[in-house]
């Protein structure tokens, strides 16, 4: 196969994972509802590869970090799923000693889950996945429904790398690819899983399409609208 | 893709031509003053991301916040520093909520211990060897060096990549043949190199470590211990210690060897400070704070080691009891040692298989499943209660025995037992955070067993 087909396939292939979505049984069923949501912290990546090797760009990423919890707001907000925006603000878990170790204790135990989610997401139709319901520690009542894991790994590339890598007749992958799970606050079951891809990294706003999109199967008036 | 997310990983990664370049730097000449260093734009680029990778583990809520820890952790590595000021650091010395045994130094001055180290270190000169150790590379800014370095070969891979690329494209057979010499050894090639310097930079950092140490009158010989300690973990090793170029440090029994010789010929000052009973007075907190980071990084018998060594050090309190009960609890189907036949190449091979295709819960219940899981579960089961029922004895108000009691019971499918402890637990501590998942368990237990079906998953 040529370097422009492995591209001409990368590329297809980075837009599947844009349209890929699954939902549990339960959310499909209607035996869930997701009526209001908890937005965790997102954890995101964006390294810019060079010419010199690979580096991290730890403030980009926070700023895009930053950025995404509005965004997923209006976009869960569309699908009558109201979220509270203020329990696990930065300022709130700053004066929260208890409450920033739980939500840290809590990422990772997802981030310990994620490989299989993101290697079998078919699985979450079969209800397969669970964080077990130490997610409720930081659902005080039971008041939230579901809380959102969000995670992104994105690539930009130096204008020395393209040109070498044009050199050696390949297209270095650019872009962001978003993970974004919906966990049940109280029982910690998978939800939803939904990828979302978009070309520029250091852009989140121009990401809402592409959220909208991969909450199209999220049951909701979102869900009415488009059909 | 595990790699890519998980949170020890992912902070690896934000930090990784910070952290990761120190293990593999080439040799700063040890005769040069460190003042003839000349900072580039690319070493203050590295200082800032440094910065950076600072105010995010801050951020992510990974930072131990306890100020008698810090205090005590700071007052060590402040002794393993130089008094003189040393361009664009600034010393701190931060504890980190992070169970692999381990420490590290950004150049920017900043050196973090994991708690799991701590947890595992016995005294305090051998806290003051790891301290000074990490030092070391910031005093001998080896990040830098090993930045610049990386930068340099990194450039050289991608060209000759490239080369072979376009020799690939358009070379015919030859061209084939090249390409895939050059990709597949010529990053390798390149990379040996760059890898290679890595023994000779971690013995420095033994070298001056050994020397702080000496210089305050702590005995060198316990930089051989806590390489020992390091050895002699808990947890069976899924995957093998680095060996060759590709180690992070050089081996740790060629590091026992050289510093117990080099240990034998530096001289004290004055008389040998170990203080192993202060050191373990200033560590409680640190350990009883990783008990339950170990259990939930499935690490059980470390956090099980922990929680003995508490109990060793303070019979009397009744938290520590409740620590080692959930370590017990948190075993499952395990044996607080690992057994023979779990240490063999074939079944570590077998567990990782397992590992990467079931999720922590499966793969917990497939263990109990098994005859070996079940016999060593109910061993646990009555460690577990034992040990509950001690921190009751001890502090009869310890609310959290109680629900460990239920969640004990109800794992072990004794539900009429684990409601009246739940139930218990929710009378002594009606605020508590996770009052409402015991809340609606204790709902979950009562529908299942007045409908006569066993309950879903207990309570972790």
């Amino acid at each position: 196969m040529s370097r422009f087909n492995v591209t001409a396939v990368l590329i297809l292939l980075l837009n599947a994972a844009g349209r890929a979505q699954f939902e549990h049984p339960d959310l499909k069923s209607g035996k869930a509802v997701v009526r209001t949501a908890m937005i965790l912290p997102p954890s995101i990546k964006i390294v810019k590869s060079g010419v010199k090797g690979n580096e991290t760009l730890t403030e980009e990423s926070h700023q895009v970090e930053i950025a995404l919890p509005p965004l997923l707001t209006s976009v869960l907000q569309e699908h009558q799923c109201s979220v509270n925006d203020k329990a696990l603000a930065s300022d709130a878990l700053a004066k929260d000693t208890e409450l920033q170790y739980a939500v840290a204790d809590l990422q990772k135990r997802f981030d310990e889950m994620f490989p299989q989610l993101e290697r079998k997401p078919k699985d979450v139709r079969k209800g397969r996945f669970t964080m077990g319901d130490e997610v409720a520690k930081i659902n005080p009542g039971g008041t939230v429904d579901a809380l959102v894991f969000v995670r992104g790994f994105g690539q930009v590339n130096t204008g020395g790398k393209v040109f070498l890598s044009a050199v050696a007749g390949v297209s270095p992958a650019s872009g962001i690819v978003y993970y974004i799970t919906v966990v049940d606050a109280r029982s910690g079951a998978v939800l939803y899983y939904a990828t979302a891809y978009r070309a520029n990294p250091k852009k989140p706003d121009e990401a809402i399409k592409s959220f909208q999109k991969s909450f199209k199967n999220f049951p909701g008036e979102g869900k009415k609208k488009e059909s | 893709m595990k790699d890519r997310y998980s949170v020890r990983q992912q902070l690896t990664g934000v930090v990784f031509a910070l952290v990761v370049v120190f293990i593999c730097p080439r040799l700063a000449f040890a005769g040069d003053p460190v003042e003839a260093f000349k900072f580039t734009k690319v070493d203050l680029e590295l200082l800032d991301k440094a910065n950076q990778a600072d105010r995010e583990f801050e951020r992510k809520g990974l930072i131990f916040n306890d100020p008698d820890t810090a205090a005590y952790v700071e007052e060590i590595g402040k002794k393993m520093v130089p008094d003189t000021p040393l361009e664009n650091v600034t010393w701190r010395f931060r504890v980190l909520r992070e169970t692999e045994p381990n420490a590290f130094a950004l150049p920017n001055g900043t050196i973090y211990v994991n708690t799991g180290l701590l947890s595992l270190l016995r005294n305090e000169a051998q806290l003051a060897s790891v301290l000074g150790h990490e030092a070391t590379h910031v005093i001998r800014r080896h990040g830098y060096l090993e930045n610049r370095s990386y930068r340099k070969k990194m450039a050289t891979i991608n060209i000759l990549s490239a080369v072979g690329g376009a020799g690939g494209t358009g070379g015919g057979l030859i061209g084939v043949a090249v390409y895939g010499v050059l990709s597949a050894a010529v990053p390798g090639m390149v990379g040996a190199s760059i890898y290679g310097y890595s023994r000779e930079l971690e013995h420095e950092a033994d070298t001056y470590g050994l020397e702080a140490m000496a210089r305050n009158d702590y005995p060198p010989i316990q930089m051989a211990a806590t390489f020992e300690q390091l050895k002699s973990g808990y947890e069976v090793q899924l995957v093998k210690e680095g060996r060759g170029l590709y180690t992070d440090h050089p081996r740790l029994d060629d590091r026992i060897k050289y510093v117990g010789e080099m240990a034998d010929s530096l001289k004290l000052p004055g008389p040998p400070v170990v203080r192993a009973t202060e050191y373990s007075r200033q560590m409680r907190d640190v350990m009883r704070h990783d008990v339950p980071l170990e259990i939930l990084n499935n690490r059980a018998r470390t956090a099980l080691a922990v929680a003995t060594r508490l109990t060793e050090m303070n019979p009397d309190k009744s938290e520590d009891a409740y620590l080692l009960a959930e370590a017990y609890r948190a075993l499952g189907g395990r044996t607080p040692k690992p057994r023979p036949e779990e240490v063999t190449d074939s079944a570590k091979g077998a567990t990782r298989k397992q590992l990467s295709k079931m999720t922590p819960v499966e793969y917990e219940a497939a263990l109990r499943a098994t005859p070996e899981g079940k016999s060593a579960w109910a061993a646990n089961v009555t460690a577990a209660e034992a040990n509950y029922n001690r921190a009751l004895t001890l502090d009869p108000q310890n609310a959290q025995a109680v629900r460990g009691l239920g969640s004990l019971y109800d794992a072990d499918g004794k539900t009429a037992a684990a409601l009246e402890r739940y139930h218990k637990y929710l009378e002594m501590a009606p605020g508590a955070m996770d009052a409402y998942r015991i809340k609606r368990r204790v709902e979950e237990l009562e529908k299942s067993s007045t409908a006569g079906v066993a309950g879903s998953a207990a309570p972790h």
